[in-house]
Formats: structure tokens, C-alpha cells, sequence
């Protein structure tokens, strides 16, 4: 899967499933800042769409990497098998 | 088909558990770590009564095994219904004579391990949006007997985490509750001479020891949906002797 498709699938993902507004969300835009305000709640909903859609784990890794659409399609293309 | 995966299920409570949740219709999933044939043996009673399930061995202290494991679980499956962190290790130690090998050891197992294998199994439960995980705690969380100032600690450890899970995980229809057994009579028990063991009894208002199958079935009614309320509870068996 190419890294756009990933990033696609995922911008798809926060705009259906954790309501985003797709005009405000770009791929480097800061997902848990003030503009897009998710919370740690929301990580599991993350976590657990990256497992069962690209079967990537995401349990326990560092925070960085759920900074924005462009950091967990980088942590999924280096860990995808 | 509703899928249960007990760790530490080759014997003792484990075995127990496995052995009731089969019977009320779960493929279980024989999780241990070393007794290869006693595993087995819990199995073959499993299909010998008409039940449904797999062996996997894997050391739950370590989260890469508990990946995999989970992993495959879910690939043979598709869910996990019931997660029963059981597995553990008593290693009695008196303060002065404490070794850190057995304190590493002890939380290794007993604390890391219910950590991993929660957070492993919680990801598929989300997907689900429905779980039960049951961590097996101990009468010694709540009585300090002297010796087990380690065990007690891990299995305080044990009591906090299901609570602060169930707050975690209760919006996603997760529910996470603890069982605190006593003396129960496993091959842990039958070990103890004759003597110390008295000495046990007359300290349990019950005057006797619990069986593996009194714990589970604690086990499987908090499985079940009659304890579809109940979350955050640590639910002590142990004839009394904590009062």
C-alpha cells in the first residue's frame, strides 16, 4: 500500500469515525493539539483502526508517533510486514 | 462462537478455569509457558467433554510473546471474548532475606504480564466493543501474611489495575474485574507440610480450603452477562479468612 493510500485511509478514518473536520485536517496537522483537539481516548480508537486496517500494532509507542496523519502512516510503512 | 484465552492454564486455577469456561461453550485458549504436557492434558479434557480449543505456549512477561500471541489468537478466531489473566508466581521472602531476582521475577509475571496481556487483548476488544477481562488476584492483596511482602505487592498491583482499567476501558463495553481466592487446594497447597497447613486451616472460619472449581466459578459468572453491571470489582474467596 503507498504511503498516500495509507494517509488517505486514515484522513478517511478521522473524518468518519472521530468526526474531524476534513477542510481543517491536513496530513501534517497536529492531531491532539488546539486546532483538532483529540484526546487520549481517541488514541485507542486510533490504535485499534491501525491494527485491524493495516495490521500494525501501535500499543505503547511513543507519543510522537500520533502527532499527525503524516507521523503514523511513517510508523505504519516501517512496521507494516 | 465466543472465544476466552486463560493464561497460565496448564494447572491449578487456570486449568479450572479453562476447563468451566469450555464448559459454558467458550473455545478457550490454553495460554502456558513451560508445562507442555499438563497444557495438553487440559486440552484433551477440554475435547474430551465436548469442547473446542488450541494450545499456545508463550512466556506473558514478555510483550513480544504476548503480541504474537494475540495475534495469532485473533487470526485463528477472528475475536476474544474473555481474557483471564491468571498466570503468576509465588516466591515467599522474608524483607531481610529479599532477593532482587524475585522481585523482578514476581512483577514480571504477575503485574507486567496482566499489563501486557490487557493491553494486547483490549485493542480486539475495542474493535468488538464488548470484552471481559478477569485478573486473578489474591486474598493477599487484602491479608499480609509475613513472607509475602512481594506476592502481596504484585497482587495489590493487580487489584489497582483492574480498577483503573475498568474506568479506561467501560465506555468501550470493556468490563474488567479481579477474584481474590485464599488457600486454595492446588498442588501449591498439597506441597505445604502437614503441619503449616493446620495452622492455615484454623485461621479460615470456614475451616477449609477452597477448590480450583469454586474459583472459577466466580470466573464464569463474571464472564457471563449476569454480571453485565459489574465492573471494577475485586471479588475475594476465601472461606472467611480475611475477616
Amino acid at each position: 500500500m503507498a504511503n498516500e493510500e495509507v494517509k488517505s485511509k486514515l484522513k478517511s478514518f478521522f473524518m468518519s469515525d472521530l468526526g474531524v473536520d476534513g477542510d481543517v485536517l491536513q496530513y501534517d496537522t497536529a492531531l491532539f493539539g488546539d486546532e483538532i483537539g483529540l484526546d487520549s481516548v481517541d488514541s485507542l480508537e486510533i490504535i485499534s483502526f491501525v491494527d485491524s486496517t493495516f495490521g500494525v500494532s501501535m500499543t505503547g509507542v511513543a507519543k510522537e508517533n500520533f502527532q499527525s496523519i503524516d507521523t503514523i502512516a511513517a510508523y505504519i510503512e516501517a512496521h507494516k510486514a | 462462537m465466543k472465544v476466552a484465552l486463560v493464561t497460565g492454564a496448564s494447572k491449578g486455577i487456570g486449568k479450572a478455569c479453562a476447563l468451566r469456561l469450555a464448559r459454558d461453550g467458550y473455545t478457550v485458549v490454553v495460554n502456558y509457558s513451560s508445562s507442555d504436557e499438563a497444557a495438553q492434558q487440559t486440552l484433551d479434557q477440554i475435547k474430551a467433554e465436548g469442547g473446542d480449543g488450541m494450545l499456545y505456549k508463550a512466556n506473558v512477561a514478555d510483550l513480544s510473546q504476548v503480541k504474537v500471541m494475540v495475534r495469532e489468537v485473533f487470526k485463528a478466531y477472528g475475536r476474544i471474548d474473555v481474557l483471564v489473566n491468571n498466570a503468576g508466581i509465588v516466591r515467599d521472602e522474608y524483607l531481610l532475606m529479599m532477593n532482587p531476582e524475585t522481585l523482578d521475577k514476581c512483577f514480571d509475571l504477575n503485574v507486567k504480564g496482566y499489563f501486557y496481556c490487557a493491553q494486547q487483548v483490549a485493542v480486539k476488544m475495542y474493535k468488538q466493543k464488548s470484552g471481559v477481562i478477569i485478573n486473578m488476584s489474591s486474598v493477599s492483596s487484602k491479608f499480609a501474611l509475613p513472607g509475602q511482602a512481594v506476592y502481596s505487592a504484585t497482587k495489590g498491583a493487580v487489584n489497582s489495575l483492574t480498577q483503573t482499567l475498568a474506568k479506561e476501558l467501560g465506555g468501550f463495553g470493556i468490563r474488567v474485574n479481579a477474584v481474590a481466592p485464599g488457600f486454595i487446594a492446588t498442588e501449591m497447597i498439597e506441597a505445604i507440610p502437614e503441619e503449616t497447613r493446620k495452622g492455615y486451616l484454623e485461621k479460615i472460619p470456614l475451616k477449609r480450603f477452597g477448590s480450583a472449581d469454586e474459583v472459577a466459578n466466580i470466573v464464569s459468572a463474571l464472564a457471563s452477562d449476569q454480571f453485565a453491571y459489574v465492573t471494577g470489582q475485586v471479588f475475594v474467596l476465601d472461606g472467611g479468612l480475611s475477616l
